[in-house]
């Protein structure tokens, strides 16, 4: 039928014309910005003159550039506690706000706050809760025989620092995701469980955590990529400081590219990041056999 | 020279870039003012007590030269920092725009790459007498010997602010031009004081003199590199042991805040002068104008000298000025030359003082009395402006020197904070140093 196909066709134009502008902000600057910072990275470039072909230098220069490897070990360091923290408290802190009491609403109120507050007042907050003479953690800690600590002008204690206050900013959201999740798992399983004998962990062992697999391995992903891009957070509280000791991959980029004005060096830097986030998608995806999809047959 | 931005700036940036790198592809205006006169565009900084008082520079000129529309657009520094690059990559930077000739990151690639054109034929053309600007300022124009920029002002060396209602109070002499850092510590042990008698110090004799970055040592004859700039100098006694006299001020004597003690506040620490809880505060002039305006009568105040290490000892400080430069690729570089020889030269810079409490670059303006009389500070404390600039140098300017001031920053925090002495930093860091200041790159 010659019509049918002419509507078909007609269909699929106007379907690629509503999404026009979309894929084409896509291919414009996303993936033109990604292609053309991969030709970048394999120049000498200050903004400035033409971008001047060095083929591999930039990585290989990499290698020797102790910043560099401090940056990533940091942002390895950070993604590695921040993202499984994070779920841990986000799950915790769901399955208790899931609970039916007197006054749930109140306290999901109060968990999820931090999530819609002001990231100034929340840096001001936590800067003065570890401020080493003033700060209330040094004073709770001095009640047991603690001397005061620098928390965030150590070398030592600045990363472990920032990640607290960054699972702490987090859990508000995690937990409304989680929250969602944990009231969509169907009430008939809990009572074929019950049936069978479960108690509470049981249940939540067999029913609960395998049903909110999706749910967590999509907290995994995506806190994994944002953490391993962290930026705001560190240059709000320590400013990447002390000796670098704060310093993720993104700020270096950002040096790199905005106050030494190396484009190339600092896109070489922006790719290895990249490669490093594809690496761990990838690992995540083949990986992912415990994630419990439903309707799905094993 | 270090300065602290208080946390709102920082977001401020976060949010300034965010926006930057959305707007950065986004395409030209128009060339031309649509009435027969040349449009120039200028693009420079400013803070908060001068941002919006640029009007009057337009004005003032377009009056004089009615054939040309001059186009100010002054940004917060940090705004500027990120946008200028931006703009000078794709092509559409304004035809004057201003930078830091001291500082490496910047102006080196700017007077080299493409970015400002070369002064000196347009300077020779016209017979304008380089004179007319303080010597040490003209130097700083300067880049390996070539004219890029002419300056706009000048933002510091170095000096004190005093709260002379304290001194009064606790009975103390102001004080004076030849004083040394021992007469210092003196003074601010007498000036810090904890009336409440709760333990915690609510008035401090001095303010961290991180501020001043490194003209504590350079005072004492340190030279930032040796071995023809091939090695860095910090483990030099002279540079650690000053540093550390510096931060003991803050960290054993107790007479100078620490970093947390002034930012707990959420101000910048230079805003604890304003407050009256820093009697002396070292600094440059780039205070002068937010201390004008927010002190008001609450005090009376003045500036003097930065403290020498020893009686008849010398001194040098570093240079700090800003300055302007014609843009390669501008279309009508002649009316751009106009405009830049008005604005820096006598009258511009006569305006850009009203404007702002820096330095006039200018000799004529800034011995005149608009400025010598312009108090707070006293005469006698405009004056020592324009005499420490006999005193003032240039910082190392390669651009790799971008890179080392930022490892140095980093690193000596934690000798400020007195977590780890400036020794055991300063031989850590001198061969990291070292290996980029003889490495291939940069």
């Amino acid at each position: 039928m010659p019509g049918r196909r002419k509507l078909i066709r007609e269909e699929s134009l106007y379907g690629w014309l509503f999404v026009a502008p979309h894929v084409l902000g896509l291919l414009i600057f996303t993936v033109g910005a990604i292609v053309a910072s991969g030709y970048l990275s394999l120049t000498k470039w200050d903004l400035f003159g033409a971008p001047q072909w060095i083929g591999l230098d930039n990585y290989r220069r990499l290698a020797d550039d102790e910043i560099f490897w401090k940056s990533l070990w940091n942002t390895v360091y950070y993604t590695g506690f921040r993202v499984p923290l994070s779920i841990l408290f986000s799950l915790i802190v769901a399955l208790m706000m899931n609970l039916k009491i007197r006054g749930i609403l109140w306290w999901r109120v109060v968990y999820f706050a931090p999530a819609v507050s002001s990231s100034v007042a929340i840096a001001l907050v936590w800067r003065w809760i570890y401020s080493k003479d003033f700060g209330i953690l040094n004073s709770m800690l001095s009640w047991f025989g603690v001397p005061a600590l620098n928390w965030l002008g150590s070398e030592e204690l600045a990363m472990p620092a920032v990640i607290v206050m960054s699972v702490w900013w987090s859990v508000g959201t995690n937990m409304v995701i989680y929250l969602a999740a944990l009231q969509g798992v169907p009430e008939q399983l809990y009572e074929a469980a019950e049936l069978d004998g479960a108690g509470v962990w049981g249940k939540f062992r067999h029913v609960t955590f395998p049903m909110i697999t999706p749910t967590t391995f999509f907290l995994l992903i995506l806190g994994t990529i944002g953490s391993l891009q962290i930026f705001d957070i560190f240059y709000v509280m320590t400013e990447g400081g002390p000796n670098f000791a704060t310093t993720s991959l993104v700020m270096y980029v950002f040096q790199n590219a905005f106050e030494y004005f190396e484009m190339g060096y600092a896109s070489a830097v922006a790719w290895v990041l990249f490669l490093l986030i594809l690496m761990l998608s990838l690992i995540q995806l083949r990986f992912s056999r415990w994630v419990h999809y439903e309707g799905e047959r094993k | 020279m270090m300065r602290s931005y208080s946390i709102s700036h920082k977001l401020l940036a976060v949010a300034a870039i965010a926006a930057l790198l959305f707007v950065g592809g986004c395409g030209s205006e128009e060339e031309s003012a649509g009435d027969g006169r040349t449009l120039i565009k200028l693009m420079g900084w400013g803070d908060t007590t001068t941002i919006a008082k640029y009007e009057i520079l337009e004005k003032a000129f377009e009056e004089e030269n009615p054939d040309i529309d001059l186009k100010v657009d002054i940004l917060p520094q940090e705004t500027y920092n990120r946008k200028l690059p931006v703009m000078i990559a794709s092509g559409t930077a304004p035809d004057i725009f201003e930078s830091v000739p001291e500082r490496a990151s910047s102006f080196p690639a700017f007077a080299t790459k493409n970015a400002f054109i070369d002064l000196e034929p347009l300077v020779e053309r016209d017979g304008i007498d380089l004179d007319k600007w303080f010597a040490s300022v003209i130097q700083s124009c300067r880049y390996k010997g070539t004219l890029y920029v002419l300056p706009k002002k000048i933002s510091t060396p170095a000096c004190v602010h005093y709260n002379m209602d304290l001194f009064d109070a606790a009975g103390l002499p102001y004080p004076t031009r030849d004083w040394t850092w021992e007469e210092a510590l003196e003074l601010a042990r007498k000036l810090t004081a904890d009336p409440d008698g709760d333990g915690r110090i609510d008035q401090f004799g001095l303010a961290s003199a991180i501020t001043i970055g490194y003209d504590g040592p350079m005072m004492k004859g340190w030279e930032w590199t040796r071995n023809n700039g091939s090695e860095s100098n910090i483990d030099d006694p002279l540079f650690y042991e000053t540093m550390q006299w510096m931060a003991d001020l803050i960290n054993v004597e107790r007479v100078a805040p620490t970093m947390e003690e002034t930012e707990s506040s959420g101000l910048p620490s230079y805003l604890l002068f304003t407050t009256g809880k820093v009697a002396m505060q070292p600094g440059g002039r780039w205070q002068t104008a937010i201390y004008k305006r927010d002190i008001g009568d609450n005090f009376r105040w003045d500036t003097v000298w930065l403290p020498i290490p020893e009686k008849g000892g010398s001194r040098r400080y570093q240079m700090n000025s800003e300055a302007w430069g014609i843009y390669r690729s501008s279309p009508n570089i002649e009316a751009a030359w106009k405009v830049l020889k008005w604005i820096s030269g006598a009258k511009g810079s006569a305006v850009l003082s009203q404007i702002g409490g820096a330095v006039p670059a200018v000799k004529s303006v800034a011995q005149s009395p608009d400025f010598l009389d312009n108090s707070p500070p006293s005469r006698e404390g405009n004056q020592m402006w324009l005499e420490t600039l006999e005193f003032a140098i240039r910082p190392p300017l390669e651009p790799k020197w971008a890179r080392i001031e930022k490892m140095m920053t980093q690193t000596f925090l934690l000798g400020w904070s007195g977590e780890r002495p400036f020794k055991e930093l300063s031989l850590e860091l001198k061969p990291r140093i070292d290996r980029i200041l003889q490495g291939g790159h940069n």
